[in-house]
């Protein structure tokens, strides 16, 4: 991440030598993944804090499937028998494997392969060292890395020297208590870190996202508040889509941002790539980016009714590109490219997923032909002899490719409907956004009210209850509407529909078991933290106090976490109880936010930054103190891959 | 080179040097085997120092948690002359309510003092309790590969408080 100041001479001396030209590629490569050397800091800080709660283990029984596809796709094997299963070995116990043609299938398969490069590097560094140490040793030299990137940002190098004692000796503390990792939980240790990857990515696209818009220290707080004060950490190795989804989404977003604010063919291959971002999603969940391809797709007109012959063709050329990924999947799969594995035939209990219901596999290993006479034939076809043959496979393609449009559009249809008819139910619409309460349990999860609402789990939202007195100061300032729409505004826009179409799909499926943070919506929680940043007041608060914010976030961690453990232990709550204390504190913390930046936004001259300082420290900081509960205390669901930390847990017994 | 590069590349060089020397390759020391994570062969002479029943009850969940809870009491437990890798096991049952709690707690050789097991409260469906008053079993037990040592057991009522 170095690259500033090169001169031409010393960068002509520099290319002749490989050993430069590598260290200029990876810059290279640094840029365009981080942007600049705060983007690389922010991604390192969040990777290593939020790796510091990894438990290995498997915290919902989604992830079984996902975790026996990377250990079989690392083997070579996309079709697994039940021999072939590493983890769950039964098949009523891994929700989401889907049966075809006698073999088993997981789902989310962009996220099983971004896995399998990870599990390679493990694997090898396990010929070396103890898998456990394998894990220590790369947090303590990530631990140099950050240190080393932070002391230039900060222009402090005195932290390199902090960095280099933590290194040392959370090292050497790993050793000594050091417990054995079975090389069999490898795959799922690689699906895990490759989320928990992903997640500080989301932090360093939230900092480019508004850097284009706003001063630095936006862009600083805004990025890691995505995270850090959003259910966005809690999932970071929780190994659900969600996260890879939210930063596939924001890095579109990102794009489409960046290609109204360019000109020429750098507008054209990143709007391309706004949409071949979206079409990556569709990897991981077809429907998904399905919505929210048309969601682009409509801001995208809206905003820009006229396009030129050559931003279509690299526009509709990307998205085609970034589809290839999940068509061949499906043809590897099913022969089908338009049928993800979601829509085969499901193994075990019934979905509650965004997709069609599908119907449950026939018992014993025989036929999964009936009932799907007209699809699912495209490489049946594909042989045929001479000439004729790839004629009747175009035939069949197309034949195949408009089913399944036919089929699309009508669940398309039928989701919209479902989701305008829950929009107007307003206890649904409490339960999701507001207070979740306990109902609708039945026996999942032993009873307990384990699930938060949106704002009881992000109560940083509750700054967006402005956004109307932010309308009303529009329409009286009146918007120009001369020349359209900004470039930020555009991308208002875009994030504001994403959200609202995010919301609106999954509503109907809401309130639902083993959300805990409203997981579904996910994606949109983080686009909303995007909107609560780009409030004016909130921008003032964090540009003209900084120390403010600081100091609330941090005190509500410190006093917030010492509070806990004395109350916790004083009263001993169940989990349930635990998480519905949070619940309430994340309510009212979430109403004294939205006072204070609905007062600073209607009377200005009355209310100053300060109050709306606090509440942003309040907020985060109560969002932050739940993550860290729920994955110290609350959730065991497997040790720690850092053993410290359990050691440390486990003399911090609250409950 | 500046000193800070040179500290730098010395924890380096201790962390790389440490993972090749315990690794799979060279194994001079085989670090993760000295801290046993699963029970083995073994026993432990073990009494219930305290254990106080009548915490264990039915009550109605607090912060706006609507289920009922059956609250479970610590168990303290006093251990000596740990050999190998047993572990205390702290059952509750009721059978009833489909209640099967259990909290374990591995003992190493040389553990000796007093052990605390303080298993977390359990959700129950608020529907499904309608009796004012439950049978429960309260087991604790050394337990290892080599054998299973019953040192307390008790049937206990428990009462619900709505």
């Amino acid at each position: 991440m170095t690259g500033e100041g090169n001169d031409s001479v010393s960068e002509r001396v520099a290319s002749a030598r490989p050993e430069r030209r590598l260290r200029r590629a990876s810059v290279a490569i640094g840029r365009v993944v981080f942007g600049d050397r705060t983007g690389l800091t922010i991604w390192l800080g969040l990777v290593l804090a939020l790796g510091l709660g990894l438990r290995v283990g498997f915290f919902i029984t989604d992830t079984y499937p996902i975790a026996n596809a990377v250990y079989n796709l690392a083997e070579g094997r996309l079709a697994m028998r039940p021999t072939d299963f590493q983890y769950s070995l039964t098949l009523g116990t891994q929700p989401g494997l889907h049966e075809y043609d006698g073999a088993f299938y997981a789902r989310n398969y962009g996220q099983v392969v971004a896995a399998v490069p990870v599990l390679f590097v493990l694997e090898g560094l396990s010929t070396i060292g103890e898998p456990r140490l394998v894990l220590a040793a790369g947090w303590s030299l990530g631990v140099l890395l950050f240190g080393r990137s932070l002391a230039k940002v900060l222009d402090r190098p005195v932290i390199r020297r902090v960095a280099s004692v933590v290194a040392a000796v959370s090292f050497l503390a790993a050793l000594s208590v050091a417990t054995a990792l079975p090389r069999e939980q490898l795959p799922l240790v690689a699906l895990q870190l490759s989320t928990l990857l992903v997640t500080g990515m989301v932090g360093v696209l939230g900092y480019r996202l508004l850097g284009l818009f706003h001063e630095r220290r936006v862009a600083v707080v805004g990025g890691v508040g995505l995270v850090t004060a959003t259910p966005v950490a809690f999932w970071a190795t929780i190994p659900k889509r969600h996260v890879f989804v939210t930063a596939l989404l924001i890095a579109s977003v990102y794009a489409f941002a960046l290609s109204r604010t360019r000109e020429g063919i750098a507008s054209d291959l990143t709007l391309g790539s706004a949409y071949g971002l979206l079409g990556l999603i569709a990897w991981i969940h077809a429907f998904e980016g399905f919505f929210l391809v048309v969601s682009l797709f409509v801001v995208d007109l809206a905003t820009e009714p006229r396009k030129g012959k050559r931003r279509l063709a690299i526009t509709a050329g990307l998205f085609a590109l970034s589809l290839l990924p999940m068509l061949v999947t499906n043809v590897l799969i099913s022969g089908n490219p338009l049928r993800p594995p979601r829509l085969l035939y499901r193994v075990g209990a019934g979905s509650v997923e965004l997709a069609p219901e599908q119907p449950a596999a026939p018992t014993g290993e025989a036929g999964v032909q009936g009932g799907e006479s007209s699809s699912g034939s495209g490489s049946e076809t594909g042989g045929g002899p001479g000439l004729f043959g790839p004629v009747l496979t175009l035939l069949a393609l197309f034949e195949t490719a408009v089913t399944e449009a036919k089929f699309v559009s009508e669940y398309a249809a039928v989701t919209v409907e479902q989701g305008v008819r829950a929009v107007t139910e307003p206890t649904r619409l409490w339960n999701v956004f507001v207070r979740r309460g306990h109902g609708q349990y039945g026996g999942v999860n032993s009873f307990e009210p384990i699930d938060l609402s949106v704002v009881e789990s992000t109560p940083l939202l509750g700054a967006l209850l402005a956004l109307p007195a932010l309308a009303v100061a529009s329409v009286r300032r009146g918007i120009d509407a001369a020349g359209g729409l900004a470039p930020r505004h555009q991308t208002d826009l875009l994030v504001g529909t994403h959200a609202v179409v995010l919301a609106f799909v999954y509503l109907p499926r809401l309130p639902l078991f083993s959300q805990l943070t409203v997981r579904y919506l996910l994606p949109a929680t983080a686009l909303g933290v995007y909107g609560v940043v780009r409030l004016s007041a909130v921008r003032d608060a964090i540009e003209g106090e900084p120390r403010t914010l600081l100091a609330t976030y941090g005190t509500v961690l410190i006093a917030g976490a010492g509070g806990l453990c004395w109350g916790l232990d004083a009263l001993e709550p169940a989990v349930g109880e635990a998480i519905q204390f949070h619940a309430t504190v994340g309510l009212v913390v979430a109403s004294a936010l939205a006072l204070a930046v609905v007062a600073r936004m209607v009377v200005p001259a009355r209310v100053s930054s300060r109050p709306v300082a606090v509440g942003l420290g309040l907020a985060g900081g109560a969002t932050t103190l739940f993550v860290v509960f729920a994955t110290v205390e609350y959730f065991t669901y497997g040790p720690f891959v850092l053993d410290v930390i359990g050691g440390i847990a486990r003399h911090v017994t609250v409950i | 080179m500046a000193p800070v590069s040179r500290l730098e590349l010395g924890v380096v060089g201790l962390v790389v040097g440490t993972l090749v020397l315990t690794g799979p390759v060279v194994g001079v020391v085989d670090v993760a085997t000295r801290n046993p994570t699963t029970v083995g062969d073994g026993g432990a002479d073990a009494t219930v120092e305290r254990l106080d029943t009548d915490g264990l009850v039915i009550d109605q969940g607090r912060f706006g948690a609507g289920v009922l809870y059956l609250r479970i009491p610590e168990a303290t437990v006093s251990v000596d002359a740990v050999e190998g890798r047993p572990r205390i096991v702290y059952q509750v049952r009721v059978p009833s309510l489909g209640v099967d709690a259990v909290e374990t707690k591995l003992l190493t050789a040389g553990d000796t003092g007093t052990v605390r097991l303080d298993p977390r409260a359990r959700g129950l469906d608020p529907a499904a309790v309608d009796d004012d008053r439950y049978v429960a079993t309260v087991d604790v037990r050394v337990q290892s590969f080599e054998g299973d040592e019953t040192i307390y057991r008790a049937n206990e009522t428990v009462e619900v408080r709505r």
